[in-house]
């Protein structure tokens, strides 16, 4: 075999090869451990880690408290207070609503759900 | 050989270009959420949509689903529209003539009134606002003296619809209206049409829990996640060109004194149902579907599954214990 020809296969093999790494990671299939997500009005506010123990503020709205693998409401400027009183969430397809204030905490369901009801 | 090598260069580029362009443009899944709609979570789902025509799309779509919302909103009215609001506020008697499709949202109440035997009523406004109340307060129920006097006044039987000139009048004046139960599926019956007159076949449309799939997505069916009521996803349903609605008592509730406290009231008791912890129906119209989880709610599971039958619906019970009851043609459905 021609140097040449080496070269253009390994050419070929490297173009292949970066499609395949493309493929596999552009989407974000990969497990990244479970995280949550906030929409407000809803557009995609954040995206956090479960395993992380932390208080987000979400703008004015409210406060989120995120404790032992579980995230719930801790406080919140609605008047119906329905978001403080719902329980902690930890599981796929679960979510906490605040209507008064559109604000959206859920826990995304396993990829291949196109809704949960 | 420089000939030959850009051609082996230019084969192996369009190799990366057609893996590449497979996982990305035309089966791109979009997706919208509303928050201001029927006092719930909506999502609207498409695939092989332009990012331009699914702006125009979605827009439709909310536009249509607000036209339902504010025909059967109960806390206002809107200039040129005679809502449920107007009719619960229509002080004298009379007939009032409707809008067509607030019409047939009520005549979908009644229908659903008589098949089930009155355990779905959007007539019993009176007794839903006394509960709508104690949800948005969480620190207590109705007071008892109140909901026997408002349970006087909640039979649809005092209402008379005119299918010819779409009016409605009344005998009771202290009757009010609640479609809870059965706006959303109507209004997403109405966006169903609007989208296949689009030509938008593919899409899922999820109202609060109350899911239209329509077509498919490009892998196949649309895949439906049922929530188990103690938490998590109690199954998966594989569904195309068909309806689903859960009824659940985890979906809005407080809780006082130890008593959960949950929003789906029994008619004949003016309390929480308590018979189940979800109903799921499946059937081809999402206006059936949201009519019957409600009724089936409060329904005893052989009249439940009577009626069912008869609507050609197909259901699943899961009870407080945990096990679940399901119609033969249910497990069809499941993953």
């Amino acid at each position: 075999m021609s140097n040449k020809r080496v070269r253009n296969l390994v050419l070929i093999a490297a173009l292949l090869l970066l499609a395949a790494f493309l493929f596999f990671l552009l989407p974000g299939t990969g497990d990244a451990g479970k995280e949550f997500e906030v929409l407000v009005g809803g557009e995609l506010y954040g995206r956090y880690p479960l395993s992380e123990d932390r208080i987000i503020q979400v703008g004015h709205f409210c406060v989120l408290t995120v404790r032992d693998g579980t995230v719930s409401v801790s406080s919140a400027d609605c008047p119906t207070q329905m978001c403080v009183r719902h329980s902690a969430i930890s599981k796929k397809g679960e979510m906490i609503v605040c209507l008064p204030n559109h604000v959206i905490i859920c826990i995304p369901g396993e990829g291949d759900m196109d809704a949960v009801i | 050989m420089t000939a030959r090598k850009s051609a082996l260069l230019l084969c192996a580029l369009a190799v990366l270009f057609s893996v590449l362009s497979g996982c990305a443009t035309p089966d791109v899944r979009r997706s919208v959420t509303f928050t201001d709609l029927f006092d719930t979570v909506t999502e609207f789902t498409a695939y092989g949509l332009s990012e331009k025509s699914f702006d125009e799309v979605s827009d439709a779509v909310y536009r249509e689903l607000l036209r339902y919302h504010r025909l059967c909103d109960i806390y206002h009215s809107y200039e040129d529209v005679v809502n449920l609001y107007t009719l619960n506020n229509r002080g004298d008697a009379g007939s009032f003539p409707l809008d067509g499709d607030l019409y047939a949202v009520l005549a979908l109440g009644k229908k659903y009134y008589d098949l089930s035997g009155g355990k779905l009523n959007i007539a019993m406004g009176s007794v839903l606002s006394l509960w709508r109340d104690c949800f948005s307060e969480g620190d207590r129920i109705p007071d008892g003296e109140e909901l026997s006097a408002s349970a006087q006044h909640i039979g649809f039987d005092s209402v008379t619809l005119d299918d010819g000139s779409h009016a409605v009048a009344f005998s009771d004046g202290d009757v009010r209206f609640d479609a809870g139960a059965v706006a959303k599926g109507a209004a997403g019956d109405s966006v169903s049409r609007m989208l296949r007159e689009r030509g938008v076949r593919d899409f899922v449309l999820n109202i609060g829990g109350n899911v239209i799939a329509s077509g498919k997505k490009p892998d196949g069916n649309w895949i439906i996640g049922i929530q188990d009521p103690a938490g998590g996803i109690y199954t998966k349903l594989s569904l195309t060109d068909i309806s689903a609605v859960t009824s659940g008592d985890y979906q809005r509730f407080f809780e006082l004194d130890g008593t959960v406290y949950h929003h789906i009231i029994d008619p004949d008791t003016c309390f929480p149902a308590s018979l189940y912890r979800s109903v799921t129906v499946l059937c081809e119209s999402s206006s059936d579907a949201d009519a019957l989880s409600t009724a089936l709610f409060c329904m005893d599971r052989e009249a439940g599954a009577a009626l069912a039958a008869a609507c050609g619906a197909e259901v699943l019970w899961i009870y407080a214990d945990g096990h679940a009851v399901r119609t033969e043609g249910f497990a069809k459905y499941e993953q």
